[in-house]
């Protein structure tokens, strides 16, 4: 997923729950910085508080550890609470074993 | 984006997830030779692609090309492309549990 998706991912992650559905979002490429936790936009809307509240909700958000690690965000320590680190083979698997896969890119 | 469906590919393929690659649209055009990404500043997608042509096969969407006035010799020739009219691309979907477009 990407970070102009945020909005729409979230109200999609929110209805598939509510729907009783299990949920998994892989974070790639430049979507990790949707995660951290520190950052505030002019209109004090944060994606990451929304998000926050969709882990706490029971979404599983995982994190691209080398995307991070490329774009100097330190995926231990700058993401919001809840987020586990991963890599792209276990998206392969996520691709895998999900029922249902929407990929939110350009 | 298509660099991001390779990368994502080749994942797949290191999991033993064979994926199939599908060229729609302006996408055909990854697959033209003698391209110089490097004249603008681009990184090369070539070697990975190659290696995806080799491992799980690519395809492109005949009507694509046409409409774009390309031909399947422009086509470079090491990436083994296999076009499919609309119906095939459908049967090709139907086949694949998972689709995810870049």
């Amino acid at each position: 997923m990407r970070f102009q998706y945020t909005d729409t991912v979230c109200e999609f992650v929110k209805a598939a729950m509510e729907e009783g559905h299990e949920v998994t979002v892989f974070f790639d490429l430049d979507a990790v910085y949707n995660l951290v936790a520190s950052q505030i936009f002019p209109d004090q809307k944060t994606p990451a508080k929304k998000l926050a509240q969709l882990i706490t909700r029971g979404a599983r958000f995982l994190a691209c550890r080398e995307s991070a690690r490329i774009r100097g965000v330190d995926s231990k320590k700058a993401f919001i609470k809840g987020t586990m680190e991963s890599s792209l083979g276990e998206l392969a698997l996520l691709v895998d074993q999900s029922d249902r896969v929407m990929a939110f890119s350009f | 984006m298509a660099a991001e469906g390779f990368r994502i590919a080749t994942a797949m393929v290191a999991m033993d997830i064979l994926p199939k690659l599908l060229f729609m649209d302006d996408g055909v055009h990854y697959l033209l030779k003698n391209q110089r990404p490097a004249a603008a500043g681009l990184h090369s997608n070539y070697e990975r692609l190659k290696t995806l042509a080799d491992l799980v096969g690519l395809y492109a969407l005949r009507d694509s090309m046409v409409k774009r006035n390309l031909k399947i010799v422009e086509f470079d020739e090491s990436f083994n492309v296999e076009l499919l009219s609309k119906d095939e691309v459908a049967k090709l979907i139907m086949e694949n549990k998972t689709v995810m477009a870049f």
